[in-house]
C-alpha cells in the first residue's frame, strides 16, 4: 500500500490543478451544509439569548415578530407607535419597571434608539469612551456603530430625514456624540442611543427657536395677543442643541400622548409577569404584550424548517456533484487507459492497478475531509464573530 | 530458453492470424526479428512475454509453459524474468526519471525495492548518462534520453530475457547506434537472451541470428 500511495501521490502532485479543483469541489460539497447547520444553530443561540434576557415587551397590536425584532435587534420594521401612556400604565401597576423604546428614526443607516438611562442599566451597557447622555441632543454610539461611522466623543451625527420630498416633514437634528459604549456583542453595538426627548425633538414634537419676545426683525412677528405670539416661517429654528440655545427647546402637547415604539417591561416577579400579561388579553385592548423568547422560538422553528429544505437541496446538489465527480474519474480512467496497459505489460498485478486508483481517490478524499474539518472547525470557532459581522 | 511449437493465435476481433509451427531461441542468444508490418512481430513478443495467450500450441519460456499459467502468474513471471522495451518508451509522465526506473518494483510484490536496488539504479543511470536527469520528468527529456530511461527500467531487475520492440524506431542514427550497443553490452554481460524486433536492417550485425517472419514461414493474413 505504501508504494501505491507514493505513486498516487506523485500522480496527484503532478496533476495539481485537476487535483485542486476536485478537492475544492468535494470540500464545498461537504462544508456548505455543515457550515449552514453551524451558523443556524449559533444564530438561534444568539437570537434566543437576546430574547431570553428581555422578559416582556408591550407594543401596538399587529405582528408580534415585527415588534420583537424591531425592539430587540433594532432592525427597522413597520411597527405602529403607541403612546407614553402605555409606559405610565405599566409603571402605575407597580408590578414592573418600564423602559421606553422609540426606533422611528435613523442616522446614516443606523437606528436611533430613543430611550432612558434605565435601558443602559437593564442591558448592562457601560461607556467605554466619553460620557453618558446628560442633556438634550446628546447621543451615545454602540461600539460597531462608532467604528463603522468613524465617530467618537466630540463628533456630530446628523439624523436622517424620513422623507426627502416631504417639505413639511421632520428636519434633521445635529446630535452631539457624547460617548461610545463598550462592546457588548449584541445588537446594541450597532445602534445610536439618544434620550427619548431627543428622539421626540427629531420627530418634531419639540423644538427650539429664536425668542419671540426679543426678536429684532419686525417681519418675523405676525401677531401678538397677550402672551400668544404668531410668527412666520422666517423665524429661525435650531437644528442643533447647544449650551446657548438649549433653554429655547420645549415641547408642545401632553407627554403621555407622545409616541414610542415599545415598552420593555421588567416584572418584579413571576406573579407580576402573569398578572401584567393578563391585563393585555382583553378584547378591544389596543396593545399587545409579548414574551420575546416565545416569539423568537417560533421564528427559529421556522428557520429550522427552511434549513431542512435547504439540506434536502444540498443532498440533491451533492448527489449531482458526486455524479459529476464520478464522471470526471471515469473520463480520467479512459484517458489513462494507455498507462494502465503499460503497467499491465510491465507485469503490474491486477489488484495493484485497482489499488493505485483507489489510493488516488483516497488522497483526494482525505485532503477534502481534512479541509472540510478545518473549515468547519474555524467556522465553529469564529461563528459568533461571523454572525455579528454578517447577520446580527 | 524460448521454445514455441504449433502456435496459433488470432485476435478476438479477427482479421489477423499468426501461426508458428516451430521456433527455438537459446539462452543468451541475440536474435533480431524482421519482417513486413503486420507480420506478427509485436504479437510474437507479446506471446513470449505472456501478455497475449495463444489459441493453441505451446510457448515455453525458461522452462515455464506460459499458456498453462493463469493471468496473475504470467504477470509475476513477466515482471521477474522479462525486460520489455517499448517502441514509444511508455514512460509515465507524472513520474520523474528515478521513479520511472524503479516503477516495476512498486507495482508488483514479486520484485522487492531495497537500498541495493536503489544503488544499482543510480549506477545504471550513471552508465547510461542519465545521472543528472534523475529528477526530471519525461517531458523534459529528448527522445534518446527517454529511450535510455525505458532501457534502464527494463534492465534494472536483471531480466533473463530482454524483449525490445523497435527500440530505435524513433531515434536519430547516432542515438540508434548507442542504444543498440547498450543493449548488446548488457545482454553479453548478463548472458541475457535478447529478442529485438526491428525494421532497421543496418543494425542486424549486432545479432547472432536474424529471424525473418516472412521467410520463417509465419503467416499473417489481414
Amino acid at each position: 500500500m505504501k508504494d501505491s500511495l507514493y505513486i498516487a501521490w506523485r500522480y496527484v502532485a503532478y496533476h495539481r490543478v485537476k487535483t485542486a479543483i476536485l478537492i475544492t469541489a468535494i470540500t464545498f460539497m461537504l462544508f456548505l451544509p455543515l457550515a449552514l447547520r453551524t451558523l443556524v444553530a449559533a444564530c438561534e443561540r444568539q437570537l434566543m439569548a437576546r430574547a431570553a434576557s428581555t422578559p416582556l415587551i408591550v407594543g401596538a397590536k399587529g405582528s408580534s415578530l415585527d415588534l420583537a425584532i424591531d425592539t430587540l435587534y433594532f432592525e427597522p420594521k413597520p411597527v405602529d407607535p403607541i403612546t407614553m401612556a402605555e409606559l405610565q400604565r405599566v409603571e402605575r401597576s407597580g408590578m414592573a419597571r418600564a423602559v421606553p423604546i422609540f426606533t422611528r428614526f435613523q442616522a446614516r443607516g443606523r437606528v436611533i434608539a430613543g430611550t432612558t438611562l434605565d435601558y443602559f442599566e437593564f442591558r448592562n451597557l457601560v461607556i467605554d469612551n466619553g460620557r453618558q447622555i446628560t442633556r438634550l441632543g446628546d447621543c451615545v454610539l454602540g461600539a460597531t456603530a462608532a467604528e463603522r461611522l468613524d465617530l467618537g466623543p466630540g463628533d456630530h451625527l446628523l439624523s436622517s430625514p424620513e422623507d426627502l420630498f416631504n417639505l413639511a416633514g421632520t428636519f434633521p437634528l445635529k446630535m452631539h456624540v457624547a460617548g461610545v459604549l463598550a462592546r457588548s456583542h449584541t445588537p446594541d453595538d450597532h445602534a445610536v442611543f439618544v434620550d427619548i426627548k431627543t428622539a421626540w425633538i427629531i420627530a418634531g414634537l419639540g423644538h427650539g427657536h429664536q425668542d419671540l419676545q426679543t426678536v429684532d426683525d419686525p417681519d418675523v412677528l405676525l401677531r401678538r395677543d397677550g402672551r400668544d405670539y404668531t410668527a412666520n416661517a422666517k423665524l429661525l429654528h435650531y437644528n442643533e442643541i447647544t449650551e446657548e440655545n438649549i433653554d429655547s427647546f420645549h415641547f408642545h402637547g401632553d407627554v403621555s400622548e407622545f409616541p414610542i415604539t415599545a415598552v420593555l417591561v421588567i416584572p418584579r416577579d413571576k406573579k407580576s409577569e402573569d398578572l401584567l400579561r393578563g391585563r393585555y388579553q382583553s378584547i378591544g385592548e389596543p396593545c399587545q404584550i409579548l414574551r420575546p423568547a416565545h416569539v423568537i422560538r417560533d421564528l427559529t422553528a421556522t428557520v429550522f424548517k427552511v434549513e431542512g429544505m435547504l439540506n434536502s437541496a444540498f443532498v440533491l446538489t451533492g448527489g449531482a456533484a458526486t455524479m459529476l465527480i464520478g464522471l470526471v474519474v471515469m473520463l480520467s480512467l479512459r484517458l489513462r487507459h494507455r498507462e494502465v496497459q503499460t503497467m499491465f505489460k510491465l507485469g503490474c498485478s491486477r489488484w495493484k492497478t485497482a489499488e493505485l486508483l483507489i489510493s488516488e481517490l483516497l488522497i483526494i478524499a482525505t485532503a477534502s475531509l481534512l479541509l472540510t474539518g478545518l473549515a468547519v472547525t474555524l467556522t465553529t470557532m469564529y461563528v459568533d464573530q461571523i454572525l455579528r459581522r454578517v447577520i446580527l | 530458453m524460448i521454445h514455441i511449437s504449433n502456435l496459433r493465435f488470432n485476435y478476438p476481433n479477427g482479421g489477423f492470424r499468426l501461426a508458428i509451427p516451430e521456433l527455438a531461441i537459446d539462452d543468451g542468444e541475440r536474435v533480431a526479428v524482421i519482417g513486413p508490418s503486420g507480420s506478427g512481430k509485436t504479437t510474437f513478443l507479446n506471446l513470449i512475454s505472456g501478455i497475449a495467450v495463444p489459441s493453441c500450441g505451446s510457448v515455453r519460456v525458461g522452462g515455464m509453459e506460459l499458456s498453462a499459467m493463469g493471468d496473475a502468474a504470467r504477470r509475476d513471471f513477466r515482471i521477474a524474468n522479462i525486460g520489455f522495451i517499448f517502441q514509444d518508451f511508455e514512460l509515465l509522465e507524472y513520474l520523474k526519471v528515478r521513479d520511472n526506473m524503479l516503477h516495476p518494483y512498486r507495482i508488483n510484490r514479486t520484485l522487492r525495492l531495497d537500498p541495493d536496488v536503489r544503488a544499482r539504479a543510480a549506477r545504471l543511470a550513471e552508465d547510461m548518462g542519465l545521472a543528472d536527469l534523475l529528477d526530471r520528468y519525461p517531458n523534459q527529456l529528448s527522445q534518446g534520453e527517454k529511450q535510455r530511461v525505458a532501457i534502464c527500467r527494463a534492465l534494472l531487475p536483471r531480466p533473463e530475457i530482454l524483449l525490445a520492440d523497435e527500440p530505435t524506431g524513433n531515434l536519430d542514427p547516432l542515438s540508434k547506434g548507442r542504444i543498440i550497443n547498450l543493449l548488446s553490452e548488457h545482454a553479453r554481460r548478463c548472458n541475457a537472451t535478447w529478442v529485438n524486433v526491428t525494421h532497421d536492417h543496418g543494425c542486424l550485425d549486432a545479432f547472432d541470428r536474424v529471424i525473418d517472419f516472412a521467410q520463417f514461414g509465419s503467416r499473417a493474413v489481414a
